[in-house]
């Protein structure tokens, strides 16, 4: 016996849908014999003419009772599958079978249980989606670099996007059900006919989107993991997007620090380069540059002066997002409490040139166009 | 709904044995089809207008309760009632 699976281009509470879907796969010679999980199971068998009732449940039960199956069988239906404790799915090849609902105000009661259930799980859905937005705004408001954060994290994306696909999604249950519910109430039957492929090409487009969605954020996170890097400075080939120490204090005294390695790594942690990507920010790189100790002090007279500098750059896919990535990256850099003489040279998109005389620091950052970068010294 | 409470007036009785009684009553005329009789059934023992007071094989049997009758004579009211609007009403149009 072959199977094969399929999921339906359409909301699982539309059960008229689901009725006409099931029968067009009869048509097709693929009989429907149960679910597993999201998939429709069906058995590949000879076309057949085949009708089917997606029935709501009237309690929790998984199975229909004795007594339904054989009130159902002298009506001419067959017990097919359940679909979790919603719904019961019956079939006939019978042409005189009794429809199963002969009366739709009472099949609207057996809706409006089914909206009740909806309500309830609409309200467990809610309180994960309250308790997952609630970690992942804790998540933004505790971190120094939100803005970095989300660039930089495509779980945080993947999660936002997910929950608001599943708030879509119950509500567009909730709608189906709903619907039904109301028309029935109204007293007009079902017809048991629709074309399933009319007014859902958003909800399959939104399929297809989210599922696209999904694979990339994976892809990228598994691809990250393998891609990102962290190398001593001399072991970098590529050209790097930042300013040599060494030209920056043009002295002939000056030479590089002696390098630093930890935990029996290969990485000089004095001169070294981190690489990052996501799809927000195809390039980040963090390098840091770290001179020896001269023979002269500090303006200050603290110690034998040391010169060190760190470079962050960043090229966003999308530019909108520079001017506020330029602009944590001055609130990171630029210490509340100290004193610095800031100026705005008229060059790039925007350069801000911040010095603190007291410490002999100096800031520069500079955006241009969707390349933010912080040069610090 | 009217029809399966009528149904359970004078005895104690099975869903299939209500669905029979209904055809014959009606002439055929009203069918209950067994997901209508098993969602009355279902509504109407959660409202205690019926209760199960045994099982005789597959079958579950139950009886009409006092808030069932109750029900039962205001829905016939009701419908009394509806008729007698509606010949009034020809009365008065001819």
């Amino acid at each position: 016996m072959k199977y094969c699976y399929k999921r339906p281009a359409f909301d699982f509470y539309d059960t008229v849908a689901m009725e006409c879907w099931l029968s067009d796969m009869a048509k097709r010679g693929l009989l429907y014999t149960g679910n597993n999980l999201e998939y429709f199971r069906f058995l590949k068998a000879e076309p057949q003419n085949i009708c089917y009732r997606v029935e709501p449940t009237t309690n929790d039960e998984m199975e229909p009772s004795d007594e339904m199956l054989s009130a159902y069988t002298d009506a001419g239906w067959e017990f097919v599958a359940h679909q979790g404790n919603q719904f019961f799915i019956w079939k006939s090849t019978r042409p005189d079978a009794t429809e199963l609902h002969t009366d739709p105000i009472v099949q609207s009661e057996s809706y409006r249980r089914l909206c009740k259930k909806l309500t309830r799980s609409a309200v467990g859905t809610g309180l994960c989606v309250a308790v997952i937005s609630a970690m992942i705004l804790g998540g933004f408001l505790a971190s120094d670099r939100p803005v970095t954060l989300f660039l930089t994290s495509p779980l945080y994306i993947f999660l936002a996007v997910s929950e608001l696909f599943i708030v879509a999604q119950v509500v567009q249950q909730a709608r189906s059900a709903l619907r039904i519910k109301k028309m029935l109430a109204d007293g007009f039957s079902l017809s048991h006919k629709k074309d399933y492929h009319k007014g859902y090409r958003v909800y399959r487009i939104m399929n297809v989107l989210s599922l696209l969605f999904s694979i990339a954020v994976l892809v990228t996170a598994l691809l990250t993991l393998t891609t990102d890097w962290r190398k001593s400075t001399v072991d970098v080939t590529e050209p790097l997007p930042y300013l040599s120490l060494d030209l920056i204090e043009q002295s002939k005294e000056f030479d590089w620090a002696d390098p630093y390695p930890i935990y029996q790594s290969n990485v000089d942690y004095n001169n070294f380069v981190d690489f990052t990507w996501t799809l927000l920010v195809p390039e980040h790189y963090k390098i840091h540059q770290v001179g020896a100790e001269q023979s002269h002090m500090w303006s200050d007279d603290s110690g034998y002066y040391k010169p060190s500098a760190t470079t962050e750059y960043c090229r966003l896919t999308f530019s909108a997002f520079a001017p506020a990535l330029l602009n944590e990256l001055m609130d990171l850099h630029l210490l509340e409490g100290e004193t610095y003489t800031i100026t705005e040279p008229d060059a790039f998109d925007r350069t801000v040139l911040a010095v603190n005389e007291e410490y002999s620091m100096s800031h520069l950052f500079v955006q241009w166009g969707n390349r933010p970068q912080s040069y610090s010294r | 709904m009217f029809y399966t409470l009528m149904a359970f007036l004078y005895g104690e009785y099975s869903g299939a044995e209500i669905a029979s009684i209904v055809e014959k009553l009606t002439k055929g005329r009203v069918r209950l089809g067994p997901a209508t009789l098993y969602t009355i059934l279902g509504h109407f023992e959660e409202e205690q207008i019926l209760m199960e007071t045994r099982t005789d094989g597959r079958k579950r049997i139950y009886r009409i309760t006092d808030k069932g009758i109750q029900m039962y004579h205001d829905e016939r009211e009701q419908l009394a009632q509806c008729l007698a609007d509606s010949a009034t009403w020809e009365e008065e149009s001819k």
